[in-house]
């Protein structure tokens, strides 16, 4: 199987995700805070499928971004590839009657996108993302 | 403050990124919270609730993904104070996370030495 289908296949893993989350209903605030990690002191992890995914429908970055901390994605206070963007972006809101349901949530999708590695014939790794896009960059 | 961990946190970060993600969140988490708690003071001493406000809010949800939820509740609660004008509340709760910032020290790298 090519990548074609490793995508489709983490496309409907995503829009399962947004059927259980519309259930869940947690509320974003659109703040952005999420993705000004260093001004936060959060980090965003994901795997090399989903940075592969990103990157495949989305430019990379014009300069490196992990010291500057804010995602290099963000535009105007918005996300610029929320279409293409990673588990640990869908998944994360500020809401607090939502924490709770967050983490096993995350855990239940990761384990269906580690498998898709696996399924795909798809290297694995669990990745800081901004390091991880600088490394694309050729940024050591 | 008692240092009360969930488990299950840290069991559910080692079964998606192993010992080693828990390690480099712990190293994070140690290195925010001393720093979080004094721009929180400093915020207070200020009267800066935007400050106080974003490292509650920091603090929360970093605490609550190590199963650190003494701290999380209380820097949600600081989050939820700062929002509103700050209060009376805010100094003991901000005391209250300083002094415990040792135990949860030496309970982080139990853990970081036990992986």
């Amino acid at each position: 199987m090519g990548r074609p289908e490793a995508w489709s296949e983490l496309e409907g893993i995503y829009a399962d995700l947004e059927r259980e989350l519309s259930a869940l209903r947690p509320l974003c605030q659109r703040s952005s805070r999420c993705c000004r990690f260093k001004e936060y002191g959060h980090q965003l992890w994901t795997t090399s499928a989903e940075l592969d995914y990103l990157l495949d429908h989305e430019r990379l970055p014009a300069a490196p971004s992990a010291e500057s901390g804010t995602c290099p994605y963000l535009k105007d206070g918005l996300c610029g590839v929320r279409d293409h963007r990673m588990l640990g972006c869908r998944i994360y809101f500020c809401d607090p009657n939502y924490a709770s349901a967050m983490a096993p949530l995350y855990e239940k999708y990761h384990a269906r996108i580690k498998e898709l590695h696996r399924r795909h014939g798809l290297p694995y790794e669990y990745v800081e993302f901004l390091t991880a896009v600088d490394r694309r960059l050729g940024t050591p | 403050m008692e240092v009360i961990a969930d488990g299950e946190a840290l069991n559910r970060l080692r079964r998606v990124g192993g010992p080693d993600l828990i390690r480099k969140l712990i190293q994070l988490f140690l290195a925010n919270l001393p720093l979080r708690v004094e721009v929180a003071l400093a915020g207070l001493r200020g009267g800066n609730w935007a400050e106080v406000e974003r490292a509650g809010h920091s603090l929360k949800s970093s605490a609550a993904y190590l199963g650190l939820r003494e701290i999380s509740e209380r820097a949600a609660m600081l989050e939820l104070l700062a929002a509103n004008g700050g209060g009376s509340d805010v100094e003991p709760l901000l005391q209250d996370l300083s002094g415990a910032i040792p135990a949860f020290r030496d309970h982080l790298l139990q853990v970081v030495r036990a992986l």
